[in-house]
């Protein structure tokens, strides 16, 4: 029994000992209970006793209501154990483009009270989806699938006099967009809270979407949505509340002088809103808790004016050799069979930096992972891509390789001759598992970005199919509550190899097949060595692998299927 | 949303039991992947198959402990696809743990199935005081480092090591009595 061996036997270990290893020792993170909800028209009364008592006015969710609509729901039975279908529950509609009389607000009613009424089976939309009109580039920002919806829009554009929200500035980063503002991100300079964007929109006329994650002072990172929407333009976005009676609204004047009305559910999601004079400003929280709406509303810059500086870079230029703070970043080898690719990067910090981590819990990488690569060649696109750090060998603690693989579909050769891709490394840095917060820690150790362009030379886009006729054998499907697993018969189509890929196809019509269980499959090669194939990922029918190692076809004797098939090769490797 | 509802979604085949099942669980999931494969992407990639897995799995099963059946589906896919030729080249965790367990280990002359061995350790396990199963399980089962661990129960590592080193002398001879030649 090997190492391997023995730690797979622990699979059989009662999952009750599991989550009482999961949450025991430390009860504060256990499973969050639903929190008391004040019913809102205890609220309203409390307003009613206040009103006369106040003097400056209180902005209200009233304000924002633009109407209702009918939304399908989940419905369970009371002790939560049956799904009883879906049911009709009620949502208020709020506008996030300005206060009631507003001419932002009157034309969000009028759109809504339209889109209410438009194509209310979807027959329109479905019978153009495929095929979608084009409008002008300034209508980027809506979503309009015919010309009596342009025409409508136009319609409530000329009576508020409000212009449409532009085109969309692209930036390969939320980060160059905030570059291109000239601000490091949407937070006062001396707030507590420090954001990470993972993405963010811009319009023409300044509207702002930014999603991305904040932490104050350590705690646990919560999700938000930050929308700037600029007056005199209009935004169709919505925030939507279900179930009205369990929303509390709260008004919070900040330290910075804006006014912020605060909506929650209790649990979920949560709004902020706050008019400003050139702007309306709206928060989409996600598990954020009352403390930290409070920490949000006064650590947001609403007097932010999302506007582009001229000749602001949207992408960084590409260099063969670059640096990143003290880290320095060169391609080293680059590989590929036209499906997949593997790019090796040479990378040397500092001299006492150690860049392979020894604990579990660390892991050095990249910041941003939108956009690692991008296709300069028109029409290539990757289906999956990773990469790994790896010892270079030459003994210093300061460098190592980091071995990036990206794969592509067999109908969409992505690295083939002559294809070009641009590589982008965007920061470093150590992210460390929070166990209590049950999310990583990111410490940015070096920040900038690091670009290639990278052209591909294959030696070998050979393929190599071992499927000659139909073949049955069992596959993957599933397990049971005692950990043991399930396999079904299926028959193979096709089984094809390539240098650092392969494909296996099914006759599976409605299900993503899975091969990869003991063993299997594994490539033998006329030397008696062997290459374990390893999963990438799946589709209806299909699964996409890769080797261990490089395969070279020509000394390819058998592939071993999981439950011990034996597919021969006894056919020459097709050349492409 | 509370497991039943979730495991109530599954069997209704309604798609959004995965949503709610990543929301409540993902990033817990994602950590103990994590922890075996050191990357990322393949954390990314086995969470994702573990939720195809539970979709599959769920009807007719229906999971009493539904973190505890899908952190079993998670760390098996794990360990089942890291790559162990170069797991100690790229200075996973999981060749420090094999190598703990070392004495432990069935020799191939024992000819313990995997099954027999499973109910041997959950008898094992049942022997232990509550805490150190944690302790035990924290490690072997979860991959977490001796900081970790003791950080999460308030002790020192040293007490935590030495807890370990006592319960695998003692997972030893149990494991003989069982039967095992070591």
């Amino acid at each position: 029994m090997t190492g391997k061996d023995f730690l797979m036997a622990f699979d059989a270990v009662r999952q009750d000992y599991i989550e009482e290893a999961e949450y025991d020792c430390f009860s504060a993170s256990k499973k969050s209970v639903p929190k008391r909800t004040i019913l809102i028209a205890a609220m309203i009364g409390l307003a009613a006793l206040l009103v006369g008592c106040a003097v400056v006015y209180a902005l209200r969710m009233q304000d924002l209501r633009i109407g209702q609509r009918q939304e399908a729901s989940s419905k369970f039975s009371e002790d939560g154990q049956q799904y009883l279908g879906e049911e009709t529950v009620t949502q208020q509609v709020l506008t996030r483009a300005g206060l009631q009389g507003s001419p932002e607000y009157k034309a969000a009613q009028e759109w809504f009270a339209f889109l209410q009424a438009y194509d209310p089976d979807k027959s329109i939309f479905e019978s153009v989806k495929d095929n979608l009109p084009v409008f002008p580039k300034e209508y980027e920002g809506y979503n309009l699938y015919s010309k009596e919806m342009k025409d409508r829009l136009d319609e409530i554009l000329n009576a508020y006099q409000l212009m449409p929200l532009g085109e969309a500035v692209p930036f390969r980063t939320p980060k160059l967009l905030f570059e291109a503002m000239g601000v490091s991100d949407v937070l006062l300079p001396d707030s507590a809270g420090a954001m990470e964007f993972l993405s963010a929109a811009f319009y023409r006329s300044g509207e702002m979407k930014a999603v991305g994650n904040i932490t104050f002072d350590g705690e646990k990172s919560f999700g938000i949505s930050v929308f700037y929407h600029p007056k005199g333009y209009f935004s169709e976005d919505v925030a939507l509340l279900s179930n009205a009676a369990n929303w509390t609204e709260e008004t919070l004047n900040t330290a910075s002088g804006a006014q912020v009305l605060i909506l929650t559910e209790g649990s979920g999601t949560s709004w902020l809103f706050c008019d400003r004079p050139e702007y309306m400003v709206s928060i989409r929280v996600e598990d954020g808790d009352r403390q930290q709406l409070k920490k949000l509303a006064n650590a947001v810059n609403f007097d932010l004016k999302p506007r582009i500086i001229e000749n602001a870079k949207t992408e960084e230029a590409s260099g063969g050799n670059g640096q990143i703070g003290d880290y320095r970043f060169s391609v080293k080898n680059v590989v590929s069979d036209g499906y997949t690719a593997w790019v090796t990067v040479s990378v040397t910090g500092p001299e006492g930096t150690k860049l392979l981590v020894d604990e579990p819990s660390k892991i050095l990488t990249y910041g941003n992972e939108v956009g690692f690569w991008s296709s300069v060649t028109p029409g290539l696109s990757t289906e999956r891509y990773g990469g790994a750090w790896a010892d270079d060998g030459d003994g210093k603690d300061n460098t190592a390789e980091y071995i990036l693989e990206a794969h592509s579909r067999e109908d969409n050769m992505a690295f083939g001759p002559g294809a070009v891709w641009k590589l982008y490394w965007e920061d470093l840095r150590l992210l460390t598992w929070d166990e209590e917060a049950g999310d990583f820690h990111s410490e940015t150790l070096a920040e900038g970005t690091w670009a290639a362009d990278i052209t591909f030379h294959p030696e070998n886009t050979g393929s190599l199919e071992l499927i000659r006729e139909p073949v049955t054998i069992k596959i993957y499907c599933g397990w049971d509550l005692q950990g043991n697993r399930v396999l079904r018969d299926t028959t193979l189509r096709s089984v094809c190899l390539h240098p650092l890929s392969a494909t296996i196809s099914c006759t599976d019509e409605k299900t993503a097949p899975d091969f990869l269980y003991d063993d299997g499959p594994t490539v033998f090669l006329k030397d008696g060595s062997k290459i374990r194939l390893l999963g990438v990922a799946g589709e209806v029918g299909k699964q996409y692998l890769r080797p261990e190692r490089q395969i070279d076809l020509d000394q390819v004797d058998y592939v071993k299927m999981a439950d011990g098939v034996r597919l021969e090769s006894n056919e020459e490797v097709e050349a492409q | 949303m509370e497991d039943s509802k979730i495991i109530a979604l599954f069997f209704a085949r309604n798609e959004a039991a995965i949503a709610e099942t990543d929301v409540a669980y993902g990033k817990r999931l994602r950590g103990l992947s994590y922890r075996i494969v050191g990357s990322r992407e393949d954390a990314e990639e086995n969470v994702n198959d573990t939720y195809w897995k539970a979709w599959n799995a769920i009807p007719p099963e229906r999971p009493k402990h539904y973190f505890g059946f899908l952190a079993s589906i998670c760390r098996h896919l794990s360990l089942d696809r890291l790559d162990w030729n170069n797991a100690g080249k790229r200075k996973s965790e999981v060749i420090s743990l094999t190598q703990e367990l070392e004495g432990c280990i069935p020799s191939p002359e024992s000819r313990w199935e995997q099954d027999a061995l499973g109910e041997a350790l959950n008898a094992f396990l049942h022997t232990l005081p509550r805490e150190n199963r944690v302790i035990f399980l924290r490690r072997y089962w979860f991959g977490d480092s001796l900081g970790e661990i003791a950080r999460r129960c308030g002790l020192r590592e040293s007490a935590v090591q030495m807890r370990l080193n006592r319960m695998r002398k003692k997972l030893r001879s149990f494991l003989e009595k069982e039967g095992a030649t070591l």
